[in-house]
């Protein structure tokens, strides 16, 4: 049974909602097809609200890619506000897409993207108002298929009960087999189990009720296996070669109200030469992958020419090492200057950071800076194998404070692995010493005011680092260790904010737990969690309730030191870098030992040996070996 | 650098729109056209655009102006018709541009020129048990020659105003279910005050306020003082007015 279009249904509740511009769609550039009976419909489900899941990149590349085929049409979907969700609750009205209005149960396909844990029930709710059952087990062929990736299906467990597959990699990889395999099955649509053993065919693709999990005694996890011939018991990461080859949208979704990021952000590499040790980026992106220069410039031509975007924004992990990062950054602000684009680069390396990219950069946007030394002492960042030192922090900030800036945000982490309180205190140290340097500029060269934030959040050990071991710190000890740095700084040129440790337990709990959080995030859902990485929404005594009433102990996942020869949960994916790899960089982490970034040589993560073409894969194979 | 002179219409498909992001889909849209725009001074250079009165979220219009300038020396060297032509294909549907208006050196400011706001306010589904009595109350209404609310400033204190010389004629009829006021309103030091504070005030004043009333605002007409007799090459002076009307009920395509 089909649901029916609720367009007439929702625009009588518009009227109530605090942002009905959100709900509307037909922005420019958003896709509207005529739907036939074959035609793939494909939702596209962001488990936040419009303004986050409009500024996310990864959902405009999918939406274009799926679009482009003429026998889908992928449309879009996000968490609506709570306003909105109480409205849609009352008048009976599921969730639906924003190009059609059509519910999203009619779907073939909704797809989420896991950004971040901390959206979980968020996805849950999704489901609930799609009139979707929540546990794969329930559903029909009444039901779309619901799958998911991202960065968050690196460790898929917590959601195994809710998803019916997982795509581990780049999706822009897999999704066309996917659909390929889709349309194979549609021909005959037996049972969605048929389908399900179809793609688990697929390089790439892990479908969760195709595993049993058994456990030891004290909770550890004893075997992991396939139940069923069709599953792989290792499951291969995927990912593109050669990002001059693969596609690119010519345009994207202009959003009409001010999404999160409200620019034309362009993805110019992939991946992240540095291996820092908390990172679960810099980890599972690899191997490193740069975009041609002249790709990029013609993809920029034509988004501009179809955006009228202001702003662009070279995106990536670390786009300060696109070997060519400064003559391209001259020759976009030489076209864009004049029709004034600003063109911006959203993180930078402390050591990247020269003096002439500053100078263009400021010539036609003129923010605050951001860096990111991550720890207060160079014996820690040793440890992190964060290979910036003060001196680099120092004298970038100095050519900065030169070039008329004065605003400048610092990132670091607490409760990083061996981290004491003089580590802390570092922190407040590094925060002078940038002040410092303001007051060494040139009173002529330099802004009429100095601010610096320092920003601090609590470090969450991740699968796929070489920390992904290791315990938490407990959440009182991490208020300890805020406090005392709070009331170190006295200078009022610094400006301290800090994370929520209750929030960061939890992300910790999720980041590595198994598919037995399930029924907690079930619960929590009940009970009316929804967007937890909104503090203001936030609940953790309702969390609390959760985990207590599931019978499950959220510090067996957060707090407790893992054995290496432990079966951790995201055991069975194959991320390219090896096991033995992450375990000798976190010994090496342990005596203060770094490594070298892929630029300088070549650590032997293991990603090596699945690069299979000669272009622009891991540096020593790339032209732009330096 | 030059200015031109936008008139257009916003139908129901991008009521919702807030002033903000009205004037960011103009910005967009103009470079989207590759106009030669002009762009402000300082460190955050932007697109000169201004338009005679900010819409608020929820209404549609049948008659905007929107000033913008162009980067060039004399208004000689662009047409109307060209502009038209390319802001049309980069607009979004429910946006329609009914004539582009070259303006000579020296033009004023455009705020500066609304004369009067035509408004048609649809009140869904508001029930009136007799509506000739209804009408004479209006005329009450109309006829005084004080009004006075009570408005929260901006410091969050109620204060009281005086709208009686913020509004010229109102009138009422019934169409279906719904009731239809027409109302002018005349601006204020350039500004122009909300209709439903008008239409809420006298319903309340006759014990017929419901809070869950909800209204639907159009702007039929904004006139302005002066608009000048000799358009640039052929561009449309003023407001088709039943060009915008029949837009209204134009769906989106798809």
């Amino acid at each position: 049974m089909k649901l029916n279009n609720c367009k007439q249904d929702v625009e009588v509740i518009l009227n109530k909602v605090k942002k009905p511009i959100t709900y509307t769609g037909n922005e420019v550039n958003s896709v509207h097809k005529k739907p036939d009976e074959n035609m793939i419909r494909f939702a596209l489900a962001f488990p936040d609200i419009y303004e986050v899941g409009m500024s996310h990149l990864g959902l405009k590349i999918l939406y274009g890619l799926l679009n482009q085929q003429d026998d889908i049409w992928a449309e879009r979907t996000f968490a609506p506000w709570k306003d909105m969700e109480e409205l849609m609750v009352e008048n009976g009205i599921p969730l639906f897409t924003l190009e059609s209005t059509e519910p999203v149960r009619n779907y073939d396909f909704l797809g989420f993207s896991l950004q971040y844990e901390m959206s979980y029930t968020n996805l849950v709710n999704m489901l609930a108002l799609g009139h979707i059952p929540l546990e794969s087990r329930d559903r029909t062929l009444d039901d779309p298929f619901v799958i998911a990736g991202g960065p968050g299906a690196m460790n898929p467990e917590p959601l195994a009960d809710f998803i019916d597959l997982f795509i581990i990699g780049e999706a822009e990889e897999v999704l066309l087999e996917l659909m390929d395999v889709y349309r194979e099955w549609k021909k005959n649509p037996t049972s969605r189990e048929d389908f399900l053993k179809m793609a688990a065919g697929l390089e790439g693709i892990y479908v969760p009720s195709f595993y049993t999990v058994d456990y030891n005694g004290n909770g550890t996890i004893k075997s992991f296996r396939p139940n069923t011939s069709y599953a792989k018991p290792v499951v291969k990461k995927r990912f593109v070669e050669d990002l001059d080859e693969i596609y690119y949208p010519k345009d994207y979704v202009v959003s009409y109200t001010q999404t999160v990021h409200d620019r034309l952000s362009y993805e110019i590499m992939r991946g992240c030469p540095h291996g820092c040790r908390f990172c679960q980026a810099g980890q599972i992106y690899r191997p490193v992958r740069f975009k041609d220069q002249k790709r990029i410039k013609k993809d920029l031509k034509k988004l501009i020419a179809n955006t009228g975007y202001e702003e662009i924004s070279l995106a990536s992990l670390s786009s300060g090492d696109h070997p060519k990062i400064e003559s391209l950054i001259t020759d976009l602000v030489e076209t864009y200057e004049p029709v004034k684009i600003g063109v911006t680069l959203p993180s930078l390396r402390i050591d990247a950071l020269s003096i002439d990219m500053l100078g263009e950069m400021k010539k036609v946007h003129k923010g605050g800076i951001t860096l990111a030394p991550e720890a207060g002492t160079q014996r820690l960042r040793d440890v992190i194998n964060k290979n910036v030192k003060e001196e680099d922090l120092i004298e970038t900030v100095s050519h900065a404070f030169e070039e008329g800036w004065g605003r400048i945000k610092l990132y670091f982490m607490v409760g990083l692995p061996t981290e004491t309180d003089e580590d802390v205190l570092g922190i407040k140290s590094v925060a002078e010493h940038v002040v410092d340097a303001f007051y060494d500029t040139d009173k002529k060269l330099r802004n009429k005011n100095v601010q610096v934030v320092v920003s601090t959040s609590c470090f969450v050990p991740k699968p796929f680092t070489p920390f992904q071991w290791t315990g938490q710190l407990t959440t009182d000890e991490f208020k300890r260790r805020q406090n005392l740095l709070k009331e170190s700084i006295k200078n009022r040129k610094i400006k301290y904010n800090w994370h929520d440790p209750s929030l960061s337990f939890l992300e910790a709990v999720f980041a590595r737990g198994d598919r037995r959080l399930g029924k907690v995030l079930k619960r929590a859902w009940e009970l009316g969690c929804r967007f937890d990485s909104w503090s203001d929404s936030f609940e953790p005594e309702l969390w609390k309730q959760a985990f207590e009433e599931s019978g499950v102990n959220p510090d067996f996942y957060a707090l407790r030191q893992r054995d290496f020869d432990e079966i951790l949960p995201w055991d069975f994916i194959d991320i390219g870098i090896s096991k033995d790899f992450l375990r000798l960089e976190y010994e090496k982490a342990l005596i203060e030992n770094t490594s070298v970034n892929c630029k300088l040589g070549c650590e032997n993560c293991g990603m090596l040996r699945e690069v299979k073409s000669k272009k622009n894969l891991c540096y020593d194979k790339s032209p732009y070996t330096i | 650098m030059i200015k031109v002179r936008i008139q257009f219409s916003r139908n129901d498909s991008l009521k919702f729109l807030s002033h903000l992001d009205q004037q960011r889909l103009f910005g967009r849209a103009l470079r989207r056209a590759k106009l030669p725009l002009a762009f402000s001074q300082g460190f955050h250079p932007h697109p000169i655009i201004s338009f005679a009165n900010a819409m608020s979220v929820g209404m549609t219009s049948s008659c905007e102006y929107v000033d913008v300038g162009l980067d060039l020396e004399d208004p000689s060297e662009i047409s109307g018709e060209t502009i038209k032509k390319r802001l049309k294909k980069s607009l979004p549907k429910g946006i329609k541009i009914l004539g582009v208006e070259v303006l000579p050196k020296d033009t004023r400011s455009l705020t500066r020129l609304i004369e009067s706001a035509d408004y048609r306010v649809r009140c869904i589904g508001l029930h009136v048990s007799d509506f000739t009595q209804f009408c004479e109350n209006l005329k009450n209404y109309e006829s005084k020659d004080s009004v006075v609310i009570k408005k929260r400033n901006k410091k969050g204190v109620e204060v009281e105003k005086e709208i009686r010389n913020c509004f010229d004629t109102i009138s009422a009829q019934k169409d279906g279910l719904d009731v239809l006021f027409n109302i002018r309103v005349l601006p204020e030091s350039g500004s122009l005050i909300s209709p439903e504070l008008i239409i809420k005030n006298f319903l309340n004043s006759i014990n017929y306020y419901d809070k869950g009333l909800v209204l639907e605002i159009h702007r039929e007409k904004l006139s302005l003082k002066e608009i000048h007799d000799q358009p640039h090459n052929g561009s449309q002076k003023t407001a088709q007015v039943d060009d915008g009307v029949e837009l209204l009920s134009h769906e989106v395509q798809e």
